[in-house]
C-alpha cells in the first residue's frame, strides 16, 4: 500500500490545529473531507505529505449557527448538512442548490464547504454559490483571527491566499437573504462525476416593488479564479426585474468574460450559449424567490 | 504505526496500522474484510461505500483515522446468524445482484438511507431511494431491480420485474422501425443514413 502521507492529526481545537500544523513548519497539509486533496494525491498529482492535519473534527466547528446578522458554516460542516439546513434553503438557497450539486451522496457526506473554498478552483460549485451571497471566510493562523471576503481569498486556479500548511479556514458566514431578497444558482455539467462544471452561476437579488435595488453575481469557470461579476450587478442594479434587464445583464457578462474551449468539456461557443440561456433563468429564479412584481 | 480503535459491525477492533491507510485498505488488508469492494479507488463510482456512524462515505478515500473512535459497518455485518438482513433478501428475491461487485456498496449506501428515514420515522419513497444512490454505479442490473429491492427492504411490497419472453424458438420482442433508416427499397431498414458523400446513394 503506498503511503501518501505519514501521520495523521485529528485535533479537537484550533489552537491544537495551528499547532500541529507549525511543528511540520510548512509540511503538513489541511484537509476538510479530502475529497479533493487525497484524490488529486492518489492519482499521483501531488507529492506525498509529511502530515494532514483534519480540520473536520474540531469541536464547535460541526455546525451552522446564527449570530446576530450572519448565518455561520464551521469548517466541519459537510455540504449534506448544508443541503438539509432548513435556515440555509430558506435564506441561502444559492448555496444549498450549489452544494447539493457536488459529486454523489456519498462525496457530500464528507467533502465541505470550507475546503471547496480552499481549494479555490475556477468553478468549486460551493464557492459560486458562497460568492453570490457576498459570503466570507475566517481564517486562523499563528497571528490570529481574520475574516476576509471569500471573493479576495482566489488568487489563481487552485491558489487561495489561504497557506493551507500553515492556516485553518476555520468558519464561513453570509447575511441570510430576508424580506425582498431572493438567491438561485444553476450549473451545466456533462455526467461524468469527478469533473468540473461547463459552467456554475449563481446570484443574489435584493428588490423594492419591480426594481433590482442591489445584486451580486457570481460565474465560472470564466477565468482564472471564481468570478464576483461586480459588472454584471452593477448592470442589473437600478433596472426592472424583467428578461430584457437580464439580457443586459448577460450581454455585459459575455463581453467581461474569457470562456475557454476545454479538450473534454465544451467548446467556447457552447459555454456562451449556456451562459445566454442560463443567467436569465437564475435571475428570474432569484427575483420571483425575492417577491419581485412583474 | 498507530494505534486505531473502532467498532466494526459491533466488534471492538483496536489495531496497530500505519497513519497513512485509508478505511478501505484497513477493512480489506489488515481486518480482511473483503466484502467490501474497490472499483475506481478515485470516489467516483460507489462500490466501496460502507457506513461510518451511520453516514454512508467512500471508504476508498476516506483516511482510516478519520475514523478513528467511530462505529463502521460493513456488508459483512448484515446477516444476523445466517439470516439474511432485509436489503439482502431482496437483492435476492428482485435479481438485483448479477456480477455482484457493485452489490456491497448498493447495499451499504441503501442501508445509510433506510436507517436514517427509519430514525426520522419517515416513510422511505422511490425518489429517496433514487437520490441516495445516484452516482453510485452498477453496469449490470440496469438499476430497476436494484431500486425496486430497496423499496421492498423499506416495508413495500413490489412485484419483481420479469421481463417479457416469448415463446422459445421464436423471436425475441417486436422489431422497432429505426427513425434514422434508409428510406430506400433495396437497403435494409435498419441501415443508417449514409452520410458521407462519396458512399451515399443519390437520393439520400
Ligand atoms: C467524485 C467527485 C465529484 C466531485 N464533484 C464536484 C462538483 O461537482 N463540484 C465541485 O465543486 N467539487 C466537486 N468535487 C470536489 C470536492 O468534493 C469538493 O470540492 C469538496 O467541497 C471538497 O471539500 P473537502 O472538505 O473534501 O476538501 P479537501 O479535499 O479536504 O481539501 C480541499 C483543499 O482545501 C484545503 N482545505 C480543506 N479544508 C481546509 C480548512 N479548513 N482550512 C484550510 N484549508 C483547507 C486542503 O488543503 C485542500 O487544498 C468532487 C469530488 C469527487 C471525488
Ligand atoms: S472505489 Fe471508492 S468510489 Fe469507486
Ligand atoms: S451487478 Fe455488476 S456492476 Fe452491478
Amino acid at each position: 500500500m503506498v503511503s501518501y502521507w505519514k501521520h495523521y492529526h485529528t485535533p479537537e481545537t484550533v489552537e491544537e490545529a495551528i499547532a500541529a500544523l507549525r511543528g511540520y513548519d510548512g509540511r503538513a497539509r489541511v484537509i476538510g473531507g479530502g475529497t479533493d486533496l487525497l484524490v488529486e494525491t492518489r492519482r499521483g498529482l501531488r507529492r506525498p505529505f509529511e502530515a494532514i492535519v483534519d480540520a473536520s473534527r474540531i469541536a464547535g466547528l460541526n455546525t451552522i449557527e446564527r449570530d446576530p446578522q450572519h448565518i455561520v458554516i464551521g469548517c466541519g460542516v459537510t455540504h449534506t448538512q448544508i443541503v438539509n439546513d432548513p435556515n440555509i434553503q430558506r435564506h441561502g438557497a444559492c448555496l444549498s442548490e450549489s452544494c447539493g450539486v457536488i459529486g454523489g451522496p456519498q462525496v457530500r457526506n464528507a467533502g465541505t464547504l470550507a475546503g471547496n473554498v480552499a481549494h479555490a478552483l475556477p468553478a468549486g460549485d460551493g464557492s459560486i454559490g458562497l460568492l453570490a451571497l457576498a459570503g466570507e471566510v475566517e481564517i486562523t493562523s499563528t497571528a490570529g483571527r481574520r475574516w476576509v471576503a471569500a471573493k479576495d481569498t482566489f488568487v489563481g486556479p487552485g491558489k487561495s491566499v489561504i497557506d493551507r500548511h500553515r492556516e485553518v479556514l476555520t468558519r464561513l458566514r453570509f447575511k441570510p437573504t430576508g424580506t425582498g431578497e431572493g438567491s438561485a444558482f444553476h450549473r451545466v455539467m456533462r455526467p461524468q462525476g469527478l469533473c468540473l462544471p461547463i459552467i456554475s452561476m449563481a446570484a443574489r437579488l435584493t428588490v423594492d416593488g419591480d426594481r433590482i435595488v442591489a445584486a451580486n453575481v457570481s460565474m465560472g469557470p470564466v477565468g482564472p479564479v471564481p468570478w464576483f461579476a461586480e459588472p454584471v450587478a452593477q448592470a442589473l442594479i437600478g433596472g426592472p426585474a424583467t428578461d430584457a434587464q437580464y439580457e443586459k445583464a448577460v450581454d455585459v457578462a459575455l463581453s467581461n468574460v474569457t470562456l475557454r474551449t476545454s479538450k473534454y468539456r465544451a467548446t467556447e461557443e457552447y459555454r456562451r450559449t449556456m451562459v445566454r440561456t442560463y443567467l436569465p433563468i437564475i435571475l428570474a429564479t432569484a427575483a420571483e424567490r425575492a417577491g419581485a412584481k412583474r | 504505526m498507530s494505534r486505531l480503535k473502532m467498532t466494526v459491525n459491533g466488534v471492538a477492533i483496536d489495531i496497530d496500522v500505519p497513519e497513512s491507510r485509508y478505511l478501505s485498505e484497513v477493512l480489506r488488508e489488515d481486518l480482511r474484510l473483503t466484502g467490501t469492494k474497490i472499483g475506481c479507488a478515485e470516489a467516483e463510482c460507489g462500490i466501496c461505500t460502507v457506513l461510518v456512524d451511520g453516514i454512508a462515505v467512500v471508504s476508498c478515500v476516506f483516511p482510516a483515522f478519520k475514523a478513528q473512535g467511530a462505529r463502521v459497518e460493513t456488508i459483512e455485518g448484515l446477516s444476523n446468524n445466517g439470516r439474511l438482513h432485509a436489503l439482502q433478501q431482496a437483492f435476492l428475491d428482485h435479481g438485483a445482484v448479477q456480477c455482484g461487485i457493485c452489490t456491497p456498496g448498493l447495499i451499504m449506501t441503501a442501508k445509510g438511507l433506510l436507517d436514517t428515514k427509519n430514525a426520522a420515522g419517515e416513510a422511505v419513497t422511490e425518489n429517496d431511494i433514487r437520490t441516495a444512490l445516484k452516482d453510485s454505479y452498477c453496469r449490470c442490473t440496469g438499476y430497476q431491480s436494484v431500486i425496486n429491492a430497496v423499496l421492498q427492504a423499506s416495508g413495500e411490497e413490489v412485484a419483481p420485474y420479469i421481463p417479457e419472453t416469448g415463446t422459445p424458438g421464436t423471436a425475441v420482442g417486436k422489431p422497432r422501425p429505426n427513425p434514422n433508416a434508409c428510406p430506400m427499397p433495396g437497403y435494409f431498414q435498419s441501415t443508417p443514413r449514409l452520410r458521407s458523400a462519396s458512399t451515399a446513394c443519390t437520393q439520400c
